[in-house]
């Protein structure tokens, strides 16, 4: 019996083997997605060749950038209907809590947008190549993709943490503009947003200092906010200072428990 | 003085508030209202994000010894402050200031240290 299955288990995985053989030295056609909306076949971001030399027109965002939170603070979005409720609610059970926010989510989760761009102690560098922008954060190593190679925004974008953003260049200001995020990501601590929000950037150097970059950010959301909030956000640059690693799990010394509560060990 | 105390209050909160827009995690564990000076041997002085972090075994006042964990900067802003991944070593003696854990947890968030040749730096 046993050497009936033995040989039955031989013959099966001899039949393996064949199957898997022919389909390894023949990979098929390629991986063929279509172009995305706005951009006609052969165009685009994924074609860079030749245009390489038009980069050295955008403005010099070299080496990395520090979050400075400085000047008079925005009065905090004005948040209508249920939003407004839920954040009252939170509001209340800090107070109730000693001033401790319970988490829903781990440390280790990142924020998205657009708590991205108001991250403090962590650095951001931007990449220029052509057809886009790439931002990266060193917390949670956390990348943006942002489209300029004309594109237009996806029809129905699958919600995620960064969201679908495209953006052109007004001289040397990049106006970008971003939907589809997550709305089970905050707004800012302690408050969330609908599907429909949408944030709008300028980001540009300080006109009187070459190492100060200006975010000039507004969030729209119909459903969640009474009106559009504005911010205007400061990176400080550090020319030779590099992004270094961040792999949460090597020192997570802060879990969250069943509870909520943020752990310290 | 209750008016004093209330305007306290009022001071308190506003600036609880940014420290809750911390990158990785709230510091309302911590209380930021006190230091406390801890004098001992490093156990472990680890060197990666999302916050550096030190163990450092402490005696306390009956002479048991007690370890303090201490969560540090991101090794990216100590970069900046003048740290390496050397700057301390298991078996170094070392002096450092804290904010402690709210409760009794041998915890803080790390303000300064001095090194064994007296140099003093901050994080």
């Amino acid at each position: 019996m046993a050497w009936k299955t033995n040989r039955f288990m031989a013959g099966a995985a001899l039949a393996a083997a064949l199957l898997v053989a022919p389909l390894m030295a023949q990979p098929g056609p390629p991986p063929a997605s279509p172009p995305p909306a706005g951009l006609k076949a052969g165009t685009g971001a994924p074609f860079p060749k030749g245009k390489n030399a038009q980069l050295d027109s955008l403005p010099d965002w070299g080496g990395i950038w520090f979050y400075a939170p400085g000047g008079p603070r925005p009065a905090p979005p004005k948040l209508k209907g249920a939003y407004k409720a839920a954040n009252e609610k939170w509001r209340a059970d800090i107070a109730a809590n000693n001033g401790i926010d319970k988490k829903a989510r781990s440390n280790c989760s990142p924020p998205g947008m657009p708590g991205f761009m108001a991250l403090p102690q962590y650095p951001y560098e931007f990449l220029f190549t052509p057809g886009r922008v790439t931002i990266n954060q060193e917390a949670w190593m956390q990348t943006r993709k942002i489209w300029t190679d004309g594109r237009s925004h996806q029809d129905d974008p699958d919600p995620s943490f960064y969201g679908d953003s495209i953006a052109h260049w007004e001289k040397d200001t990049l106006v970008v503009d971003t939907i589809g995020i997550n709305d089970t990501l905050p707004l800012q601590t302690g408050m969330t947003h609908s599907d429909k929000l949408k944030i709008t950037e300028r980001i540009h150097l300080s006109p009187t200092d070459s190492n100060l970059l200006i975010n000039e950010i507004t969030l729209d959301d119909p459903e969640a906010l009474e009106e559009p909030w504005r911010a205007s956000y400061t990176y400080r640059r550090d020319r030779y200072g590099v992004l270094l690693e961040f792999q949460c799990s090597e020192n997570d010394r802060n879990p969250i428990d069943s509870q909520g509560n943020t752990l310290f060990h | 003085m209750r008016m004093k105390k209330r305007i306290l209050a009022a001071v308190l909160a506003l600036v609880a508030v940014p420290k809750m827009a911390d990158a990785h995690h709230s510091y309302a564990m911590f209380d930021m209202t006190k230091q406390v000076d801890l004098k001992g041997k490093v156990a472990q002085f680890k060197w990666t994000n999302p916050h550096a972090w030190l163990t450092v075994e402490v005696k306390d006042a009956t002479g048991a010894p007690v370890t303090w964990n201490v969560e540090m900067n991101s090794p990216n802003n100590l970069m900046l402050l003048g740290w390496k991944r050397s700057t301390l070593k298991p078996g170094d003696d070392v002096t450092i200031t804290v904010h402690p854990l709210k409760g009794d947890k041998a915890g803080g968030s790390f303000m300064s240290a001095t090194l064994a040749n007296g140099t003093k730096i901050n994080g």
